[in-house]
């Protein structure tokens, strides 16, 4: 008996994208997550300098 | 060993006693406990037939949310009045505090569940008087409070104290909830023991490793 | 002075995009269509490593929860918080695509069976995790409690999902179906799709953890820094 195989592309890609996005996402947060602490840590290291002086 | 047991009793006397005097936390439970089923009358409009379904669902939700204020109360007020210092000054195994605190707790729950139970039965119009039930209830209460001791304990430290508690106890006591809720529904409905055991086994073996982890973990808890 | 990136995950790094690419070509030109599902199925290859991937980074959380109980040393709570990212990630990425494949199957975005639900338990389960830790000042303070809840978050899940599907057995549930009686045609190659995915996702979880890990040690030590610079 044949059944016609359904389309269902959209679920596909939706889904793909959905497992493209996440990881990236939580890549991107922890780069700038990393960015602000370089950051921090070269005000901090400037005001111990400061403090030195 | 009679020291230990001893330690036990004398916390949960301390906060019995402090709640005596007050009145206020078992007022404020039950009044609660009483809205909640009030606010369930409304907000689900049932026959009578759809009432005996649900009956042990609303109750059980009522415990579990006036558990929560019990809860809350028993390390809030310790942490406010820094008294837990005193407490851990003693030289005793810190776990009898967890025990004392559960036993107060448990205390306050069942007071408050006693009340509601005939409240319950007149305003849905169904017997809840039966042994079996009281057992179910008492299971279920226990490791609800074992948990919630545990959890309660934590809580009361962070900023965020009360909201932090079902937060963190509803996902991890859903089979108390399921067990006691099936067990009290088949028990009410007359249902075959056969399945009421199994749930009653669920509420044994949940409180038996929850509160054996809760003892195992407690110490880390309050050191300072 | 942070130390720059160790060499092994450079390497990582690398392999991981690499497998990433070769997996994407495999997924979506070499694996054949399935017959009943169609091209939604494709999604099964990067679903289920995610799925068990999670479960797997939720478990290190707790062993890293009773390692930081026991030694008291930090790493372990590092490893721990780490952990349990990276797994909430991948249980968001296994419960979205796990609905989207649902869908054209079962007609229906949510089934109450006993997995899913579960898995939802799960999932907040380690959301309140990260409230709680959040809600503390005290490293000491959040590392313990943390681990404890890990610990105990943990225990709970195989009660909960046999609590659940003893419930779904003795009363099954009118709407939704059972996942295994929907069957999927495995060819060979479909299979060895499926086992270069599950390969490629434990090194990717393997890379994403060691990065987080990474970030979490720096941020204990700029901590630390801020401490002195406010007590000089």
């Amino acid at each position: 008996m044949f059944t016609q195989t359904p389309d269902t592309s959209w679920y596909m890609i939706v889904g793909y994208i959905v497992f493209i996005t996440l990881p990236t996402l939580f890549i991107v947060s922890m780069i700038w997550r990393h960015r602000n602490l370089m950051k921090d840590e070269e005000m901090i290291k400037n005001l111990l300098e400061d403090e030195k002086k | 060993m009679k020291s230990y047991l001893q330690a036990i009793l004398a916390i949960a006397r301390k906060d019995l006693a402090a709640e005596i005097r007050s009145r206020e936390l078992v007022s404020a439970m039950l009044v609660f406990s009483l809205l909640v089923v009030l606010i369930f009358n409304f907000a689900l409009d049932l026959d009578k037939s759809a009432r005996e379904n649900v009956a042990a669902g609303v109750l059980w939700v009522t415990f579990t949310f006036a558990g929560t204020l019990g809860l809350n109360r028993t390390f809030a007020a310790e942490k406010d009045r820094g008294s837990l210092d005193g407490l851990l000054l003693a030289p005793v195994d810190r776990t009898a505090i967890y025990f004392g605190k559960l036993i107060s707790t448990l205390v306050f729950m069942l007071l408050v569940e006693a009340v509601v139970l005939p409240v319950f039965t007149v305003l849905y119009g169904i017997s809840l008087f039966n042994i079996s039930l009281f057992g179910v209830i008492l299971l279920g209460t226990f490791g609800y409070g074992g948990v919630g001791t545990l959890l309660a304990c934590m809580a009361a430290q962070t900023r965020t104290r009360d909201v932090m508690l079902p937060i963190l106890l509803f996902p991890v006591t859903v089979p108390v909830m399921l067990g006691a809720v099936r067990a009290s529904t088949g028990i009410l409905a007359n249902a075959e023991w056969g399945e009421i055991l199994t749930w009653i086994n669920i509420l044994v073996v949940y409180d038996v490793i929850f509160v054996a982890v809760a003892v195992m973990v407690f110490d880390y808890l309050i050191e300072e | 002075m942070h130390s720059s990136t160790p060499k092994p995950l450079k390497i990582l790094n690398i392999i991981s995009i690499l497998m990433f690419i070769v997996s994407l070509g495999l997924v979506f030109f070499y694996a054949p269509r399935e017959a009943v599902m169609g091209e939604a199925q494709r999604i099964f290859y990067y679903h289920v490593p995610s799925a068990w991937l999670s479960f797997v980074a939720f478990g290190v959380t707790l062993i890293a929860g009773i390692a930081y109980l026991r030694t008291n040393d930090h790493r372990w709570d590092r490893l721990g918080i780490a952990s349990v990212e990276v797994g909430i990630v991948f249980a968001v990425m296994a419960l979205l695509s796990g609905m989207l494949w649902a869908r054209p199957i079962w007609n229906t975005w949510w089934t109450w069976d006993p997995r899913l639900t579960t898995y939802t338990i799960l999932l907040l389960i380690y959301f309140a995790y990260l409230m709680l830790r959040q809600g503390i000042e005290d490293p000491d303070k959040r590392a313990r409690f943390g681990s404890v809840y890990g610990i105990v978050g943990f225990i709970s899940v195989p009660i909960t999902y046999f609590s659940i599907y003893l419930w779904r057995t003795i009363h099954p549930a009118v709407f939704g179906r059972n996942e295994s009686e929907t069957k999927m045609s495995m060819e060979p190659q479909m299979l060895q799709t499926f086992i270069f995915c599950n390969i490629f996702f434990m090194v990717l979880f393997v890379t994403l953890l060691w990065h987080r890990f990474r970030l979490e040690s720096n941020t204990a030590r700029v901590e630390e820094l801020r401490m002195r610079a406010s007590n000089a």
